[in-house]
């Protein structure tokens, strides 16, 4: 054991591999940060160098580029609106809104905390508690995957304060978005209009990139334009930009930050469990730890309108699916998520079989891996840390100059990610979709999660009742399912009470809630 | 400077491009390989070794480009709407091809599509839990005869690779268990591994790390011969039943690329895929890179039309 | 500048909910009447049917005004010109057209500074400044769709 550990930092920390390790950081986070290119994308673009590489400087470089595009999406989506991946659809929420209060940079540097802590929290679970999760994670069936879209869809539907039928009505269309194209249980056509370009269905990026940065930037235009001919008003940004943006001014402070801990351990724990269920994914996890955190929350109705709190949940959400995505993969070979199959694939090329004989055979290089895991964070967060306050002042350059070339971004974007025109055409109508809900006040983050979540609720519904031959009543036979959908009523009452108790102590100092309980 | 610098040597390489004569195919540019699947799968690794050797026995570089839109058909539109130069491929099992070709309008007819190297062949296997009661296909057979329906079977796609056997083989041995779609081979293996399913339904790279560490048994593979990664496991015709529905991951070109250039494409291939050096990386990624030239793969891609054509027949 | 004033918000809300409803129920009729190949677990218009059906509940919620003492009035309005909607979905599919037909590098240069020029002040126009930032990002959306992450691009005139 003690050699192989020796060889294995021996391994991990030449400086080859951490060179690469560093490139693939900076490679990620660029990416991530750009709407519609993916870490996932420039990890297939690279596999092929996997054949040629050193196993473990390849190793480091799909690992530093996994670790910076998780966080490079928050960037995007923090300091646009855009969210550079999906995971990062949950992270739009809230801090796009800090932005425009004028905080970038306390946004962007709570999401780098909260997601290297995420992530951290996520790594060594996969190192040391891989094997347990795992045989947890794989008595997740159809009935109890079915119980967990359910659940976040209701958690999340009912988020914004105030507006829980229009919530609820988003997440329905978003479900129904999902259902145009091939049905997932036998791939028959429906809803297609007659089109066959609609015959795979409306492809995430340009639904996501569409529905939150093109209206946003539709709208954002649309104020320019009226600033420019003078008859908009000045608004919160406007005046932040006449003032000139003071970074110094905008410090994330220990008190604010330790507000935001109880989110960010909420959103490592969720998100660490989700990470682990094959098939769940990182936009699921953060939009359940925003949920639940809102419903945890002292100040819950700052939740979608720039709390820190809500950063927090989201971000340490998609980071902590970063470790433990890995742990149905190496437990059982089962690829869990697009990043999984990925990483399978290159340890294929590498001659190395994902599963369960996979340690043992490889005990050095993958313990390697391990630490690269655990040292790709610290890179990430010293490279990060110095490139916030770039990105918060590129986050307060004027409207017209920075419109422009994200939308152009975001189609191109969006082209090279699938080099399919139809995805630009729906990106632009999705655009316009965004466009019209917020006209209506509809809040877009339940239309978005009912869109993510759609085909997997739909086929973990129609597989369970293909195992309890038709009869519903198989839908709730699972003790954790059972147990899902009473942990969820459980934190709904227990919120109505809270705020039926204290209607007006939200708004008052945060202690007032306390004698409530 | 730099930049300049990149922005002559791009323009002379197109204009370079345009005035080559047609004696320099293939290496005027890069060789497309367009894939109907995500990035990381098994016709993706197939495909990347190809892409590892082309240097040397192409003299250009190939390109794996994976466009999973449309259930494939995306993919295949492309290379069909190219230009009929020999430089953009398609490289495919037959899944989106023809099971979706004769289940629904495509806008291609099947002999539209010349085989011209088959990468490899791909056997569909039948598997379980070893701590389970069916460790053998003949005990499996017998108990979903005894209670129809009631064993289920988790087997990736709707009439993908290994479920169109389990389906010719429910006919052919006359039994029904319950089938269950899933996402793939990934999820499939979850099921049978979670006990959500009683067996699964896959190809062997899948189930190796299982079969590796004791935890899963194959059953029987649906390929006229035994293979290599699994050599304990009988095939179905060993046991008796005639189910022989074996995949392949084959590169295609379009019929109107100019014969000689589909053979030099053909030579070529076989001869980067028969190198030592790809060899060594299918035997490192486990793929059994077995090229057939374009008269084998054209006979194993018509048998398999024929096979369809029969399946499908029966169950719509 | 006109104000939306609370009624004109409920307006809008009571809107989204006949749209809401109108949307449910043309799909329910989908459902019942249109021409969906059968299927196993329930069928592939099962999870239509139950968006359909949720649909439904919401958009009569929202305009039997159920929820109405839960309601906190939107105080932000949200106004959009009609010509930043037109001309923002325009601008993108000129943009796209020109990027494939004509080239990148030439198509982000053009129409990035024409977009900056609209979008500007008229008293703190910068023309310099736009030429300066329209052709670095012209250079930068060059090398990275091109060399950094090559997208597909029917042969372009220019470049």
């Amino acid at each position: 054991m003690m050699e192989f550990l020796a060889e294995a930092f021996a391994l991990a920390l030449s400086p080859e591999v951490m060179l690469f390790a560093l490139i693939g950081i900076g490679v990620g986070v660029t990416v991530g940060a750009i709407p519609g290119l993916s870490g996932d994308m420039a990890i297939a673009i690279l596999l092929p160098f996997v054949f040629v590489m050193e196993p473990a400087a390849a190793l480091g470089l799909l690992v530093g580029i996994y670790k910076g595009s998780m966080f490079g999406g928050s960037i995007s989506a923090i300091t646009f609106g855009v969210p550079g991946t999906a995971g990062a659809a949950a992270t739009v929420i809230d801090g796009y809104q800090a932005k425009l209060k004028g905080q970038p940079n306390r946004a962007l540097h709570t999401a780098l905390y909260s997601s290297i802590i995420g992530d951290t929290g996520s790594d060594l679970v996969l190192i040391f508690l891989a094997l347990p999760l795992a045989a947890v994670a794989l008595m997740f069936g159809p009935v109890e995957f079915f119980a967990l879209y359910v659940v976040s869809l209701t958690l999340v539907a009912a988020l914004t304060m105030g507006k829980v039928a229009r919530g609820i009505a988003a997440a329905a269309l978003g479900v129904m978005l999902a259902m145009i194209g091939r049905d997932p249980i036998t791939g028959a056509q429906r809803l297609t209009f007659g089109l066959p370009e609609l015959s795979g269905g409306i492809g995430l990026v340009p639904l996501l990139v569409g529905v939150f940065a093109v209206s946003e930037i539709i709208v954002q235009a649309g104020r320019a334009w009226m600033r420019r001919s003078g008859r908009e008003m000045a608004d919160i940004t406007a005046r932040a930009e006449a003032l000139g943006y003071d970074v110094s001014k905008d410090r994330l402070d220990w008190p604010t930050f330790r507000a935001t801990l109880k989110a960010t351990l909420l959103g490592t724990g969720m998100g660490t469990f989700i990470g682990a269920l094959p098939g769940a994914g990182a936009s699921l996890a953060a939009f359940m730890s925003y949920g639940v955190a809102q419903r945890l929350s002292r100040k819950p109705q700052e939740f979608g309108k720039g709390s820190l709190e809500g950063v927090a949940a989201a971000e340490a959400g998609n980071s902590a699916t970063s470790g433990s995505t890995f742990i149905p993969l190496f437990a059982f070979g089962i690829p869990g998520s697009a990043t999984a199959a990925l990483f399978g694939a290159a340890l294929i090329m590498m001659g190395i079989t994902p599963g369960p004989t996979m340690i043992k055979e490889n005990m050095s290089l993958i313990y390697a891996l391990f630490i690269m895991l655990i040292y790709a964070n610290l890179f990430n967060f010293c490279i990060s840390k110095l490139l916030l306050p770039v990105y918060s002042r590129l986050a307060m350059i004027r409207g017209e100059y920075v419109l422009p070339v994200v939308l152009g971004l975001a189609i191109l974007g969006t082209f090279a990610a699938s080099n399919s025109v139809k995805d630009v055409w729906v990106l632009l109508a999705a655009g316009l979709l965004g466009v019209g809900l917020r006209w209506f006040g509809v809040p877009l983050g339940p239309l978005v999660l009912g869109f993510i979540v759609g085909p997997g609720l739909e086929q973990s519904l129609r597989q369970a009742l293909m195992l309890g031959r038709n009869d519903w009543t198989h839908l709730v036979q699972s003790p954790i399912a059972i147990g899902i959908y009473l942990g969820t009523l459980a934190i709904l009452v227990g919120f109505w009470l809270l705020t039926r108790a204290r209607p007006e102590s939200a708004d008052g100092a945060a202690g007032g809630g306390k004698g409530a309980t | 400077m730099k930049l300049t610098h990149l922005f002559l040597a791009s323009t002379m390489a197109v204009t370079g491009a345009a005035g080559m004569a047609a004696a320099d195919f293939p290496s005027e540019q890069p060789i497309r390989l367009i894939s109907p699947y995500g990035a990381g799968g098994a016709v993706d690794i197939a495909s990347r070794i190809l892409s590892s050797v082309s240097g040397e026995y192409l003299d250009t570089r190939v390109d794996v480009i994976s466009i999973d839109g449309a259930g494939g058909q995306e993919a295949i539109n492309l290379v069909r709407d190219a230009p009929a130069d020999g430089y953009t491929l398609l490289v495919t099992d037959y899944g989106p091809l023809i099971t979706t070709a004769l289940q629904e309008d495509v806008s291609y007819e099947l002999d539209e599509w010349v085989p011209i190297v088959q990468i490899t062949e791909v056997s569909p296997v039948f598997f379980a839990r070893a701590d389970g009661p069916y460790t053998d296909m003949e005990t499996f057979i017998e108990l979903a005869q005894a209670d129809p329906g009631a064993i289920s079977v988790a087997h990736g796609r709707y009439l993908s690779v290994p479920h169109l056997p389990l389906i010719l083989l429910e006919q052919v041995a006359e039994f029904e268990t319950n089938h269950i779609p899933t996402t793939g081979g990934g999820q499939a293996l979850a099921f049978v591994l979670g006990g959500q399913t009683d067996a699964g339904a896959s190809v062997p790279s899948t189930i190796a790390g299982g079969i590796g560490d004791g935890s899963l048994v194959a059953l029987a593979l649906a390929t006229a011969e035994r293979v290599d990664a699994l050599p304990d496991t009988p095939t179905l015709r060993e046991l008796g039943y005639d189910v022989v529905l074996p995949a392949w991951y084959t590169i295609f070109a379009h019929r109107d690329v100019p014969a000689e250039r589909m053979a030099i494409l053909e030579e070529r291939i076989m001869e980067a895929l028969n190198s030592p050096s790809a060899q060594a990386l299918g035997g490192r990624t486990g793929t059994d890179v077995r090229p057939l030239g374009m008269e084998a793969s054209m006979e194993a891609y018509q048998t398999t039309i024929v096979n369809l054509e029969a399946i499908l027949a029966t169950i719509d | 500048m006109r104000r939306f004033s609370l009624a004109a918000w409920r307006y809008r809300e009571l809107g989204f909910g006949v749209l809401a409803l109108l949307l449910a129920v043309i799909g329910l009729l989908h459902v019942r009447y249109g021409n969906w190949r059968p299927g196993p677990g329930g069928g592939n218009w099962l999870v239509p049917m139950v968006a359909y059906w949720v649909l439904l509940a919401a958009g009569l919620s929202i305009l039997l005004g159920r929820l109405r003492a839960a309601w906190q009035p939107d105080t932000e309005r949200l106004h959009v010109p009609l010509v930043a909607v037109a001309g923002g979905l325009l601008w993108g599919v000129a943009f796209f057209l020109a990027v494939r037909h004509i080239g990148i590098a030439v198509s982000v240069t053009v129409l990035v500074g024409a977009a900056m020029l609209a979008l500007s002040p008229r008293d703190a126009l910068r023309p310099g400044l736009i030429a300066m930032v329209a052709l670095a990002a012209g250079a930068v959306f060059w090398l990275l769709f091109t060399r950094v992450a090559p997208i597909l691009v029917a042969n372009p005139i220019l470049f």
